[in-house]
């Protein structure tokens, strides 16, 4: 009997011990999962990689800020059909990018996979910061290829700590977001790029002299060969590139001759974008976001370029209307509105009031209009006609009144400066409210109801009214974020 | 390897796992394998060889003491200055060099400052690791076999592991023979659920009091410190008090660490630290502060200085002079003793005046002051009519308590025994209480959230210390439950539900994670009491 009772409370102290185990493993994974930083430097890209459909990434993209930055999987998509995939991150080395293909290849078998080599050239180290350290191996599952990564990636003394990722990130719960816990980045829909948008000017840089080498480092040439042995083995076509930017030293193009030498020697295709600037149309003065990256107008260039090599080199299958690759059609949508959105601010900016209207003509912006007390109608008469386009008719420019429009259509009209509405875009019920204080200050609120309930899209958005101005609040569905306020005389 | 680490915390699990698949017979000499692997990972090679250099001669010398020697007395003096000579020498070697250098200043020789920084960093590459620790731990060892308390070990392997026992190899408790050796060998270790839950939360607990508290106390001690220029008045007598709970929570913390690995392998621990905050007086303060130092002392020093042949004759001096009845109210030769023993806990602390006056001669001459004051206290008290049995005048004997302590503390964290003055000078410059109330603590490294923090985890940790108190003095010490009132606590959470139970410490657990001061940006893996 106590032999029995023994025995039994043994065995609950068993379960115990199990349950109180695995409650802390499961708190710790939690934790670690949400104070991770959710960053389109390299995490994001893993994480999204990992929920793409087996077997559906064509041309895997590899390496650096220059692939997702540069390499816009919108236009491949919508001008090739070609289904690609930026599994890149930030100043990503040879012995990152060795591992990134390692990982890539577990659940995709691409066509061909791009790398670009521009890291050793801009980097030359062989231990990066630890903040691209983290974006570099932060997203990759915890598996030994991960292990491995950390190791190669960190000083020996910080290994231990860089291996547990919450060392570097618990500080992040001073900021936690509604992104922290729903990791939206991290979707199917994302394919890794990231576009940078601010224009600066350059002189395009001229390397048609540099011709001399110098040599990589021990370390960058023993993973380099070991990319080009490992994907060799995995009988897939490799293609090196050096994508366009302002190179500044000898050495850097001195190190791209080396690696290009090098893919000489083992056979492996290259292409070195910055000798190739005419051929993509390349303009440094307006197609430059800073030194090292292409801004919108310069990554739909390179990319249109490099897709169109690819299209004609690879036999890469066009699959758009494949419903399997529909998550690609997402993303280029997304894409486009998103240069639309980067259009419509430009526009706002250089204060284009034509262009500017013209570009809101578009179904997946929901638009408010406010037309003030006694409202001459536009100063210049031209515009009436992008008005009516949106469904703002010329009777309707009389105020006070509020509009909401969206497809060419008003969906919504009043007579009062504030309103708060409800309003179904198809997908989802979008909640928009706009009050006026006795200034004449207008602000705005948006909020979705999303798999979490009703959620807050943008704080209340502060505006100016000004008198005699036609005022105009822009929602873009598909970005699921506001583009601000403009006015218009 | 630290004892907040990924590798400390794997070291551990097959140390555990391995420990309780053996038998009984190779259980100690596994614990003493560990032992020899963590020492190696926290040494040099060369530091390793000294190490078991110096444990081989202290084996050797039990040996002579107790059998084979004509003048066992003789083995022992010289074993004993060999050991204090090696602990003084390599340990505070900086300390009797700037001594020399001022004596021979005094006669206007100079020191030749190449030779100076050769010989600190010899002796520094030389020094074993924790010496401070297992040199105290063996000579009270070696005085206990000398003197009969104990049986002498013969198992080289089982001295060895008394004298290196892992846990113990971080800093303290500083055990003796006694205390430990019935459990490192003497019985079969069998794993145990609520032993190791119980040990498992413990540890917990330590992390919580050091990453979160100790931590980012150090950050507002560190700014003030560092700058005292910047921070006169009271701010100084804020990071005074701040740093007295920031050494509190980083030595207690770590002693939690170290007594729930230990209880884990079924070695139960002397206490170190017993609600030292709710002292009356401040020689009650040091027998509730590092308990095990202040014991050894008392059991190796204090007494020993009292029976030596100039001490009794000194008694005896003083008898004659002044009476029995006034050596009793004054008692010279055993405040003699006192200060020697203040001394000796100044010079362990380091080598400097700062160590010797603010926790050594300063912590003993107030101690001394305070016990001879005595009697006029009694008459004032009775001549004023103050009331002495209520919580009012509890509570004024530990505030004033608290403030000595902080006052002779302050120095241990000042670099130098000027630089401590001239922040005491500071201090009393300026009256600036409105920094209590304009922000101004915020500003000292740490935002007003992060101040948040501090102050709701501190409320915790006074909760858990209110419990303390409540239940101290229910039960006696012993050998499993050194100190019951703690073990009181830790009932009362055990009595629990277990599902109430799991879920305080998950939120422990997210706490230290979220709140933790590691990572990159901060050296969490430093104890302050580490350095010894």
């Amino acid at each position: 009997m106590s032999d029995k009772l023994f025995s039994n409370t043994k065995r609950i102290n068993i379960i115990k011990l199990v349950i109180v185990l695995a409650a802390f493993f499961v708190t710790f994974i939690t934790l670690d999962h949400i104070l991770l930083l959710k960053s389109k430097d390299g995490i994001s890209q893993m994480q999204a990689y990992y929920k793409q459909p087996a077997n559906t990434v064509d041309a895997l993209f590899v390496g650096s800020s220059h692939i997702f930055c540069h390499v816009n999987t919108g236009v491949l998509w919508d001008e090739y059909g070609i289904s690609s995939f930026d599994l890149a991150a930030a100043e990503q080395p040879f012995w990152n990018s060795y591992h990134y293909i390692v990982e890539g290849l577990k659940t995709q078998k691409p066509k061909v996979i791009i790398l670009d080599i521009t890291t050793p050239g801009i980097r030359p180290t062989d231990y990066q910061p630890e903040n691209w350290v983290i974006t570099n191996n932060y997203g990759i599952k915890r598996d030994p290829n991960r292990y491995e990564s950390i190791k190669v990636s960190a000083l020996k003394e910080s290994f231990p700590r860089l291996l547990v990722a919450l060392n570097s990130t618990h500080g992040k719960y001073k900021e936690l977001s509604e992104e922290d816990f729903m990791n939206y980045s991290a979707d199917v829909r994302f394919k890794g790029f990231d576009a940078r948008e601010t224009v600066v000017p350059f002189e395009a840089p001229d390397i048609s002299g540099i011709t001399g080498r110098y040599e990589l480092t021990e370390k960058e040439e023993k993973y380099l060969l070991k990319i080009i042995d490992y994907v060799k083995k995995c009988n897939i076509p490799l293609l090196f590139i050096s994508s366009p930017y302002v190179i500044t030293t000898d050495e850097e193009q001195e190190k791209y001759n080396t690696i290009f030498d090098i893919a000489d020697e083992y056979g492996v295709p290259y292409i070195d974008f910055n000798r190739l600037y005419d051929e993509m149309g390349i303009d440094f003065s307006t197609d430059i976001a800073e030194i090292l990256h292409l801004n919108r107008s310069g990554n739909a260039k390179f990319t249109s370029y490099l897709g169109q090599y690819l299209a004609s080199n690879y036999g890469l299958t066009d699959h758009r209307g494949d419903p399997l690759y529909s998550s690609w059609d997402e993303d280029a949508l997304y894409q486009r509105q998103d240069t639309l959105r980067y259009n419509i601010l430009m526009a706002a900016a250089e204060g284009a009031n034509g262009k500017y209207l013209d570009l809101l003509n578009n179904r997946n912006l929901v638009i408010f209009c406010s037309v003030p007390n006694e409202y001459p109608g536009p100063e210049d008469t031209s515009l009436v006609q992008y008005l009516e386009q949106l469904g703002l008719s010329e009777d309707m420019l009389t105020g006070p009144s509020s509009y909401v429009l969206s497809g060419g259509q008003c969906v919504y009209s009043s007579d009062e400066p504030d309103f708060k509405i409800g309003f179904s875009d198809g997908n989802r019920r979008l909640l928009f409210s706009k009050t006026t204080d006795d200034n004449g200050n207008a602000e705005t609120l948006v909020r979705t109801n999303g798999s979490m309930g009703y959620q807050c899209i943008t704080p209340y958005e502060s505006y100016e009214m000004p008198d005699n101005v036609l005022s105009f609040y822009v929602y873009d569905t598909v970005l699921d974020k506001t583009i601000g306020g403009y006015s218009i005389q | 390897m630290s004892l907040i680490s990924l590798q400390f915390t794997v070291f551990f699990l097959i140390v555990m796992i391995v420990y309780f698949m053996l038998p009984a017979k190779m259980q100690w000499l596994w614990l003493l394998m560990a032992g020899g692997v963590f020492y190696y990972f926290n040494a040099s090679s060369l530091q390793c060889i000294i190490f078991v250099i110096f444990l081989i001669l202290n084996y050797a010398a039990s040996l002579r003491i107790t059998e084979g020697s004509r003048n066992p007395s003789r083995v022992f003096r010289t074993i004993i200055l060999f050991d204090v000579i090696m602990l003084m020498g390599l340990k505070y070697t900086d300390f009797f060099y700037d001594i020399y250098r001022w004596i021979t200043g005094l006669f206007g020789h100079g020191i030749n400052e190449g030779i100076y920084m050769k010989v600190i960093y010899y002796a520094d590459a030389l020094c074993p690791p924790r010496i401070s620790y297992f040199s105290l731990i063996v000579m009270g060892y070696l005085t206990d076999v000398y003197w009969g308390r104990i049986k002498l070990q013969r198992n080289p392997g089982k001295f060895a592991l008394f004298a290196s026992y892992f846990p113990l190899m971080t800093s303290g408790p500083i055990v003796q023979y006694e205390q430990v050796s019935g459990s490192l060998w003497d019985k079969k270790h069998e794993f145990s659920y609520e032993r190791f839950i119980s040990g498992a939360q413990r540890v917990l607990w330590g992390i919580f009091k050091k990453l979160v508290i100790s931590e980012r106390l150090a950050v507002m001690v560190n700014e003030i410190y560092d700058n005292y220029e910047l921070y006169p008045g009271l701010y100084v007598v804020f990071a005074a008090a701040c740093f007295a709970f920031q050494l509190y929570t980083d030595f207690s913390g770590l002693m939690d660490i170290v007594l729930g690995f230990s209880q884990i392998l079924d070695i139960p621990l002397p206490e170190n630290f017993n609600t030292p905050f709710y002292s009356e007086s401040l020689a009650e303060f040091w027998r509730r502060w590092h308990i095990t130092l202040g014991g050894w002392l008392k059991s190796y020093v204090f007494y020993a200085v009292q029976e030596t042949e100039t001490m009794r004759k000194f008694r005896k001096f003083c008898t004659k002079k002044l009476g029995r009845k006034k050596l009793k109210q004054y008692n010279f030769p055993q405040h003699i003793g006192l200060l020697i023993s203040w001394f000796l806990i100044g010079l362990w602390h380091g080598g400097g005046g700062n160590y010797i006056f603010g926790v050594g001669v300063y912590m003993g001459l107030v101690i001394i002051i305070s016990e001879l004051c005595q009697p006029m206290l009694a008459k004032l008290i009775e001549a004023l009519h103050i009331k002495t049995r209520c919580f009012s005048y509890t509570l004024f004997k530990r505030v004033r308590t608290f403030f000595l302590f902080i006052f002779g503390l302050s120095f241990f964290r000042a670099d130098t025994l000027s630089y401590g003055f001239s922040m005491w000078r500071s201090a009393f410059s300026v009256f600036n209480p409105w920094i209590f109330f304009d922000r101004s603590l915020y500003s000292l490294g740490i935002d007003e959230s992060e101040f948040h923090i501090l102050l709701f985890s501190m409320l915790i940790l006074l909760t858990v210390s209110v419990l303390e108190h409540k239940y101290n003095g229910v039960g006696n010490p012993t050998e499993d439950t050194p100190c019951p009132q703690m073990e009181h606590v830790r009932t009362l959470i055990r009595n629990q539900n277990f599902i109430f139970r799991l879920l305080l410490f998950i939120v422990l657990f997210i706490m230290i994670i979220c709140w933790g001061h590691y990572g990159s940006e901060f050296n969490s893996s430093d104890f302050i009491y580490g350095r010894f």
